[in-house]
């Protein structure tokens, strides 16, 4: 009991003095801020991608004596409701990189800086960026942010099962028929081995990576205003249809897991650049990629993710500080060393076409896919309501990739549950 | 014949107590097994039992945070909520338990009521609140709206309850002040449920997530689970490192629970005879 007690004590009297030491850390930071400038800048780059980031940015500070940029990291999914936040009770940093999926909500927020207006016009703040890039960041004629980088989804294949399954390992599907055929060959080699992975997990991962077959069939998702859904059509039907007789006729795919194609069991998986650096690392498999397969007659798509860099109103030294962060980081030598660093896509064709990436590209085929590919990604709706549209398009169809609906039905029930989510924002 | 019978009901027990530990157990050594996998091998098939025993995985996962002042500001809150807890707890219970004063049931039934209303939806205006008192992003905004609780108030009420007066009234006779009986005699009598509330509050405020990732900015102030969280990124998750921080994260757990066990399963216990 005593002993209880005098090691009770001793962890107070340690918790006590840490809280004092945190508490005189922070005033002498407060009496050091005179002049120079340190602004937050909130991402969700972690790992390889932060590191990356962090070396970028001591660069910064280093080169602009009186700005410090200190970049923080929130897991993925609890930046939006952290920025949001923030909006809300005006606690704003200086600086964001968020998902492009999001742009709508901070467009609207009221609280971002005109680019435009600060770099000296969209036209120049813009330079070759490329213009479908640019989608995310015009809001009622302002430049409210700019590409911080991009991607875009292409094939993924195994060459050890195509080997195996007597397939030309150099020769990856280029249509929607040599993919099925594709599949049907690797799931006949047995012990549980799919033939492709699909996705189909209700939410924003099973439209994104739906979304392609969409456009590849001539489908769209919705209309030029974004006020109707378009997708169910017999276009429409036709790539839903492909995909799940995919796993309910030719049982080449499996509905419900995923990470197969990680360890080597599926034979194709459709998925981003950035999968690229960690195959290559630790994949117990060759693998190869090749831009997405099209159906006869269709035309290229592929889907386009990434994320937008913006500066918050606020103090003008801090803004002025943002604004001038963003001009270096979008500008092309510092982004195509951001794009090595993490195998993200070139934002525009002088970043695409340095020494820099091009070097990099020959040092990694794989990459070859996804940068012939990115002129073909098509952005998503940038609307407020998008993500409650993509959960509940997601929703409507989950049930007919395990056959439990049929595919106009899914569909039907997708077109009324997107056209109710438009209306409710 | 009775003491065979005796024996088969032994067997049945403990096969059933085996199924059951094994079912809480499995995620644990999942975990532990994970965490010990070289990169290469997260890609591969599954195994349970370590076989690989990788530990630059735990070196990795802790050199790419500033864990180790993650870990002190989350026992720094832990902590500090744990014994706030405890001290507002045991004076608030027992002045419920003992003392008449005007509105108590109301005040007592608003009390309860309180606990009927879910996290997330107070985060909000516990923010606002937060940010008029500028404590956000400082530790402050962890500590001080959580060193109360209502269930900690209904946890020790009850068990005071069942303590006989006659101890208060002895240690009154000695001389004793209220402030005196509390600590000296209603306390110690009512270790259990203090070791319970204490648990409770410590794992909340270890494990608490939500609160902590809206109210704190920089990377300074983070608590451990917001370390662990940026290990699951949009661009893939690191399992194996995800893995060796979180069992870093758990030992100060098992260590609380441990310490604790045998009050705790005392303290739940009698709770449910004492009224």
């Amino acid at each position: 009991m005593k002993r209880t007690q005098r090691s009770l004590a001793s962890i107070l009297s340690l918790a006590v003095l840490a809280t004092v030491s945190l508490g005189t850390g922070s005033a002498i930071a407060a009496n050091k801020v005179v002049k120079p400038v340190t602004i937050q800048f909130w991402n969700y780059w972690d790992g390889g991608n932060g590191k990356a980031l962090s070396a970028l940015i001591s660069e910064f500070n280093k080169k602009n004596p009186g700005i410090t940029v200190k970049p923080v990291t929130f897991p993925w999914g609890d930046l939006l409701p952290k920025l949001q936040t923030a909006i809300a009770s005006g606690t704003t940093p200086a600086l964001a990189a968020t998902d492009i999926a999001w742009m709508a909500n901070m467009n609207q927020s009221g609280k971002l800086v005109d680019l435009g207006a600060a770099l000296g016009g969209i036209k120049k703040a813009t330079g070759d960026i490329y213009p479908s890039l640019l989608t995310y960041g015009l809001y009622k004629g302002k430049l409210q942010s700019l590409p911080a980088s991009t991607n875009n989804l292409s094939l993924f294949y195994n060459k050890d099962l195509f080997r195996k399954a007597g397939l030309n390992p150099n020769k990856p599907p280029k249509t929607w028929a040599e993919m099925r055929a594709a599949a049907i060959a690797i799931s006949n080699l047995g012990n549980g081995i799919q033939g492709m992975e699909i996705y189909v997990q209700p939410g924003e991962g099973l439209t994104w990576q739906f979304q392609p077959y969409l456009w590849q069939s001539g489908a769209g998702f919705l209309n030029k205003t974004n006020t109707a859904p378009t997708f169910n059509s017999a276009a429409g039907r036709s790539a839903l249809q492909f995909l799940v007789d995919l796993i309910n006729v030719d049982r080449a795919a499996t509905a419900g897991q995923w990470g197969a194609f990680d360890k080597g069991q599926a034979g194709m998986r459709i998925d981003g650049s950035w999968m690229v650096g960690g195959y290559r690392e630790n994949a117990p498999f060759e693998f190869g990629t090749a831009m997405l397969p099209i159906p006869e007659g269709g035309v290229r798509a592929t889907n386009m993710g990434g994320e937008q860099i913006m500066a918050f109103k606020g103090k003008a030294a801090s803004q002025a500080a943002a604004v001038k962060f963003i001009r270096w980081f979008t500008s092309a030598p510092i982004q195509a060393r951001w794009d090595v660093a993490t195998n993200f896509m070139p934002i525009s064709d002088t970043v695409a076409n340095s020494t820099v990436i091009l070097k990099h590209v020959a040092s990694e085929p794989a990459l070859k896919a996804f940068i012939d590919q990115q002129k073909y990604a098509q952005a998503r709706p940038a609307i407020a309501s998008y993500p409650a549209v993509s959960d509940a398009f997601s929703k409507a169809l989950e049930p007919a990739f395990y056959g439990r609906v049929g595919v106009a039905e899914a569909l039907a029930n997708a077109d009324a549950a997107v056209r109710k989510a438009l209306k409710s924002n | 014949m009775k003491s065979t019978k005796k024996l088969l009901i032994k067997v049945a027990d403990h096969l059933t107590l085996i199924v059951i530990s094994s079912v809480v157990i499995l995620p644990f050594l999942w975990m532990i097994t994970t965490s010990l996998k070289p990169p290469k091998l997260a890609f591969s098939s599954p195994y349970l039992i370590p076989t690989h025993f990788y530990w630059q995985n735990f070196v990795n996962a802790w050199q790419e945070a500033p864990f180790a002042r993650y870990y002190l500001n989350s026992i720094i809150v832990a902590i500090s909520v744990t014994f706030g807890q405890v001290f507002t707890s045991a004076l608030a219970a027992y002045a419920f338990d003992r003392f008449e004063f005007p509105f108590k049931r109301s005040l007592w039934f608003t009390l309860l009521a309180s606990m009927m209303v879910p996290l997330p939806l107070l985060v909000i205006p516990s923010f606002q609140i937060i940010q008029n008192l500028h404590w956000a992003d400082n530790l402050a905004a962890l500590i001080i709206p959580r060193a109360w609780s209502a269930f900690g108030i209904l946890l020790l009420r009850q068990f005071i309850h069942s303590i006989p007066r006659d101890f208060d009234d002895a240690a009154r006779m000695d001389g004793a002040s209220t402030v005196r009986v509390i600590w000296s005699v209603i306390l110690p009598l009512a270790r259990p449920a203090v070791a319970t509330l204490a648990l409770f509050a410590f794992l909340f405020a270890w494990n608490d997530f939500l609160w902590p990732l809206i109210v704190l900015n920089t990377p300074e102030n983070f608590t451990v689970p917001l370390g662990i969280a940026n290990f699951s990124g949009k661009y893939g998750t690191r399992w194996t490192l995800l893995m060796a921080a979180t069992v870093s994260a758990t030992i100060p757990a098992v260590i609380a629970f441990l310490a604790m066990q045998k009050s705790l399963i005392r303290g739940l216990a009698s709770g449910g005879i004492n009224e």
